[in-house]
C-alpha cells in the first residue's frame, strides 16, 4: 500500500484539543474522572476479568 | 438502444430490505451467589437467560415443558437465547433504519434490565456491548438482511463473486465510518496504537460458514427463517462493528440496505474489486488520515474514501433513475444524502464527526486522557477505558450521550412518531400479540412459526401456526385479533395457514416433532 502524497485531507490523525469547546473540555475531563480505575492494580484486575469471557462469534 | 434493452434483461426486482440485527453481548460474571441447589456453577448467559425468563418468560415452564423456544421470545418481540457463554439478543426485522436504531436503543435497555434482575439474586454481571476484550476474544454483532431467493442463489452459486466488484468494497473501507475505534491490536495482527475498526483484526477470510474460530466478511450460512423458495436471509456475521453511535448506527443499517438492494436489482455500478482485500481491511483500519491507496483488481489505485464515494454516488444515480424507491428501502434519500455529506465532512476533517462516528468520539476522548496522564498509547490504563465506552449501565458513551455530546436519532432524522413506538415487520407484531393473548397454550415458538396447545374435553391437538412470509401475515392477524381463544383462533384462520397433530391425552410437550 502506498501513501498518497498529494492528499489533502489528513482527517483525525492527531486531533487538536484546542478544537475542544472549554465546556465540551470540562465534560471529557468530568466523564474521565468518572469511569477511569483509579489505579494500576484497579486496571489490571479490570483487564484481567474481561480476559476469562469466553469467545464470541 | 441495446445497451438500455440489456440493462432491462440483465435487471431483476429487489425486494423490500427487511434488516434485524443480533448482539452478542460480551459479559463477565463479577460475583455470582455463593450456592445454588440444582446446579453448582452458572455462566454469565444462563444467569441473564434465567433472569429473562423471570421477566418476561411466556407461561409456566413446568406446564409447558421445554418448549422451544418458547422462554426465549417475548410479547417484547426480541429473542433473548444463550449462545455459548455470552448472551444475545436478536432484534426483530424492520425496513426503516431509524426503527432498527431505536430497536437497538431497545435492546440495550433489555440487557439493563435483565442484568437487574439477575443482581436481586446477588449475581452481578458486566455486561458490554464492545466487540473485543482485548485479549484475542470478540464478540459480533450481526445484521441479517431480506433478499430474494433468486439473487442469494446467483451470488452462491456463482461463488460469491457477484458480491466481489461492491460488496466487499463497501464493507473493506466501511471502517471510516461504522468503526468503533480500539486502542491496540489484537490476534498477532500489525501494530497499530489506535485503529477504526474493533473487528478487522479478526477477520481471516472473504467467504465461509464458520464464526467462531474463523471469521469470513461473507458468511454463507442459508438459513431463511422464511419461506425457502422465495427468500433467503443474508447473515452479515462478522464484518461490522457495534456502534454506539446512533448517527453511525443508523447509517450502516440504512447503506447496508441499499447496496444490497441495488446489487439485488442488477443495477450497473462501479466495479471496485480489491486485489487483496484482507490487506486492505487492515490498512484502512490503522489508516486514521485515510490516505492510503488501496489497489484495486484493474491495477488502479483509490482510497477507502474514494471507493465509498463512488457507491454512494452511484445509489444516487440509481435513485433518480427510480431503480430503487422508498418502498424498497424507507428514507433512502436521507441515507443516501446523509453518506454523502459524512463522506465529504471526513475529507474536510470536519469536527462535527466527532458526535456521529465512534471511532472519532473515542479518539477524542482518548486523546484527552494521554493529555491528562501524559502517557503512552501502551498504558493498559488506556486500553481499560476503551473498554468502558460500551459498558452497559456505567459506560462513558452513556454519560456523553446523557450531556448531550453526541448526537441521538431525534437530531438527525425526522421522526414522525414518538420515539418510543417502535415499527417491526407484521410478522414479528403478530407473533408478538398470538404469545400475549394466549401465552399459557403455546409450546413453541420460532421466527417463522409458532405451536398452540389446543385442548377441548382434555383432548389435546398442537396446531403448528406457519408464518413463512415475513412481508405478509394478514390472514394471521386478522384471525388472532378477533379471537377470544385458541380454539377460536385456530377457527379464523385459513386452512392453509396451520397444520396439526393429535396428541390425544398424553403429555404434548414430548411430541413436539419440531
Amino acid at each position: 500500500m502506498k501513501r498518497n502524497k498529494q492528499s489533502a485531507h489528513t482527517a483525525f490523525p492527531e486531533l487538536e484539543r484546542t478544537e475542544l469547546s472549554e465546556q465540551e473540555e470540562q465534560i471529557f475531563n468530568q466523564m474521565i474522572q468518572e469511569v477511569l480505575p483509579g489505579s494500576a492494580e484497579e486496571t489490571q484486575r479490570f483487564l484481567d476479568g474481561h480476559r476469562q469471557e469466553a469467545q464470541g462469534q | 438502444m441495446f445497451i438500455i434493452l440489456y440493462i432491462l434483461i440483465t435487471m431483476n426486482d429487489a425486494i423490500n430490505k427487511l434488516i434485524g440485527f443480533e448482539i452478542e453481548l460480551g459479559n463477565h460474571l463479577c460475583q455470582q451467589r455463593s450456592c445454588r441447589e440444582d446446579d453448582d456453577y452458572y455462566t454469565p448467559s444462563s444467569i441473564l437467560c434465567e433472569a429473562h425468563e423471570d421477566l418476561f418468560g411466556i407461561g409456566s415452564k413446568e406446564k409447558n415443558g421445554c418448549g422451544e423456544g418458547l422462554n426465549e421470545f417475548g410479547t417484547h418481540q426480541f429473542r433473548f437465547y444463550p449462545d455459548h457463554s455470552h448472551a444475545e439478543i436478536s432484534s426483530p426485522l424492520t425496513t426503516d433504519a431509524k426503527d432498527l436504531v431505536l430497536w437497538q436503543r431497545r435492546a440495550k435497555q433489555l440487557a439493563l434490565c435483565c442484568q437487574k434482575e439477575a443482581a436481586k439474586k446477588s449475581n452481578q454481571v458486566l455486561l458490554h456491548c464492545a466487540n473485543t476484550n482485548r485479549n484475542g476474544s470478540a464478540w459480533g454483532f450481526h445484521l441479517n438482511v431480506l433478499v430474494s431467493r433468486h439473487a442469494f442463489n446467483k451470488w452462491r452459486d456463482g461463488k460469491w463473486h457477484p458480491l466481489f466488484g461492491q460488496w466487499i468494497p463497501f464493507l473493506i473501507t466501511s471502517p471510516i465510518l461504522f468503526g468503533t475505534g480500539k486502542v491496540g491490536t489484537e490476534n498477532n495482527r500489525l501494530h497499530a496504537d489506535y485503529q477504526l475498526s474493533q473487528r478487522a483484526d479478526f477477520i481471516d477470510k472473504l467467504v465461509g460458514l464458520e464464526t467462531v474460530t474463523s471469521k469470513s466478511l461473507i458468511n454463507e450460512r442459508d438459513e431463511p427463517l422464511a419461506d425457502p423458495t422465495r427468500y433467503a436471509r443474508f447473515h452479515i456475521a462478522a464484518a461490522f462493528d457495534f456502534n454506539c453511535c446512533e448517527f453511525a448506527s443508523w447509517l450502516k443499517f440504512g447503506t447496508t440496505q441499499v447496496i444490497l438492494a441495488l446489487i439485488e436489482a442488477g443495477v450497473s455500478l462501479p466495479r471496485l474489486e480489491l486485489n487483496d482485500p484482507l490487506d486492505a481491511l487492515s490498512t484502512v483500519s490503522r489508516d486514521l488520515g485515510m490516505c492510503c491507496q488501496i489497489e484495486l483488481a484493474d491495477k488502479n489505485n483509490c482510497t477507502a474514501i474514494d471507493i465509498q464515494e463512488q457507491l454512494a454516488f452511484s445509489a444516487n444515480r440509481a435513485l433518480d433513475r427510480g431503480v430503487i424507491d422508498e418502498s424498497i428501502v424507507p428514507s433512502a434519500k436521507n441515507i443516501i444524502n446523509a453518506w454523502i455529506i459524512t463522506l465529504v465532512q471526513l475529507r474536510k476533517n470536519d469536527h462535527m464527526l466527532r458526535r456521529r462516528l465512534d471511532w472519532i468520539v473515542k479518539k477524542y476522548a482518548l486523546d484527552q486522557l494521554r493529555g491528562q496522564l501524559k502517557t503512552s498509547w501502551q498504558n493498559p490504563c488506556l486500553q481499560a477505558f476503551d473498554l468502558k465506552y460500551a459498558e452497559i449501565n456505567g459506560g462513558w458513551f452513556e454519560i456523553l450521550e446523557k450531556k448531550h455530546m453526541v448526537d441521538r436519532l431525534e437530531d438527525f432524522t425526522f421522526i414522525n412518531d414518538k420515539a418510543n413506538r417502535l415499527h417491526s415487520s407484521s410478522r414479528d407484531i403478530v407473533r408478538a400479540r398470538i404469545l400475549e393473548k394466549f401465552s399459557s397454550s403455546i409450546v413453541a415458538v420460532d421466527w417463522h412459526y409458532l405451536c398452540i396447545n389446543v385442548t377441548d374435553n382434555r383432548h389435546h391437538v398442537i396446531y403448528k401456526i406457519d408464518m413463512e412470509d415475513p412481508l405478509n401475515v394478514t390472514m394471521i392477524q386478522n384471525a388472532v385479533d378477533g379471537a377470544r381463544s385458541p380454539k377460536e383462533f385456530i377457527k379464523r384462520l385459513p386452512k392453509n395457514c396451520y397444520s396439526h397433530i393429535e396428541c390425544g391425552k398424553q403429555n404434548y410437550s414430548l411430541l413436539i416433532p419440531f
